[in-house]
């Protein structure tokens, strides 16, 4: 029996949250961890210091530096994740193509199969009524079989653009010939499918059709209340 | 007393080398799994500190790869994981597994422990 939209959001929504969640919180440990041990080794130098041995300004300058480049990156992994999180907000609304791309492409980046991805910049972006948590878990997904199926040297280029006034085609696309196996899977195809979304692959791209005002998801998310 | 730290992150293994060689510890460093068994074919390390999730090989494949040629070698693994998942056909009941962000002086204590104190100089 297929799912009803609000189940999805339900089940798999959670799965989604709580994997992007780990994956957020393992990026923040590692930048904790370089910031403690750059700070474990200012103290170093100080204690030699005090025992007489000359500081060399170089060390202690690419110390802050350092630092300084963490918190940044720390900074912006917490504008993802307050991104993320914000997603849920409306359960249907206009949503960017660009940014919920640019989004996944940088939830799914912390993760340790990542590979390297290119979104095309000079895509005009798009705005489509729908879920955008339904959207970005989506995507997410996609990106996350792609990592784990496409050659390990291989990168990934993204690019999307205005089918007809009904529709907005995303394009996956790699260099080394995939065999694909099971994907999309149940679940990827259930989620296409509450967004009124076609998948089509061959062996060096993924097409994704996802329909441009999907005015039956509000009714299915809301319960019919809005 | 060989040691090789191995961590993709680069500048955490960098600044945990200089550390560790400012208390006597020399250690190279590799930032994959791939970089550390190129390394390990050319020395022959008896401590690796590796980290758990890494592109390519992950810290448990690596140790099962370094064991291979190695069969002495210890490992002690480093991660950013609130939780290890542990599942698979190793046996990880002699692992040891630290947490970061790392306490140099658990490290340090733990590297004597593994390897024996009088196999590293103090400075």
């Amino acid at each position: 029996m297929k799912p009803t939209t609000i189940d999805l959001v339900n089940r798999q929504g959670l799965q989604f949250f709580g994997s992007v969640n780990a994956s957020i919180s393992h990026e923040l440990k590692n930048i904790f961890a370089i910031i403690s041990e750059t700070a474990g080794f200012l103290n170093d130098l100080t204690q030699l210091s005090k025992q007489g041995k000359k500081l060399e300004l170089s060390l202690l300058e690419n110390c802050s530096n350092s630092i300084a480049e963490e918190i940044e990156r720390g900074f912006d992994t917490i504008r993802q994740m307050n991104q993320f999180a914000h997603s849920v907000d409306d359960p249907v609304k206009a949503t960017s193509i660009a940014d919920t791309l640019v989004l996944a492409v940088k939830l799914t980046g912390f993760l340790s199969y990542a590979k390297k991805t290119h979104i095309d910049d000079a895509a005009k972006d798009i705005t489509v009524l729908t879920s955008p948590f339904l959207l970005q878990n989506l995507i997410y997904r996609t990106l996350c079989a792609l990592y784990k199926s496409v050659d390990t040297k291989d990168a990934l280029k993204i690019t999307f653009h205005e089918k007809n006034t009904d529709t907005v085609f995303l394009k996956f696309s790699w260099n080394t010939p995939l065999a694909w196996k099971d994907f999309p899977d149940r679940e990827i195809s259930d989620m296409a499918d509450a967004l009124k979304a076609e998948i089509s692959i061959t062996d060096n791209t993924l097409d994704m059709a996802v329909a441009r005002d999907n005015d039956t998801l509000s009714a299915a998310l809301t319960g019919g209340k809005q | 007393m060989k040691i090789i730290l191995v961590d993709d992150e680069k500048k955490f293994i960098n600044m945990l080398a200089k550390r560790l060689a400012l208390r006597g510890l020399q250690a190279d460093v590799a930032y994959s799994g791939e970089q550390a068994l190129e390394k390990a074919a050319k020395t022959h390390y008896d401590l690796a500190v590796l980290d758990l999730k890494m592109p390519g090989i992950s810290g448990f494949v690596l140790k099962k790869k370094l064991q291979e040629s190695w069969p002495r070698i210890k490992c002690i693994f480093v991660t950013g994981h609130g939780s290890i998942d542990k599942n698979g056909d190793q046996d990880h009941s002699e692992d040891i597994f630290l947490a970061k962000p790392l306490d140099i002086d658990t490290l340090i204590e733990t590297i004597h422990r593994t390897i024996g104190p009088e196999n590293t100089r103090r400075p």
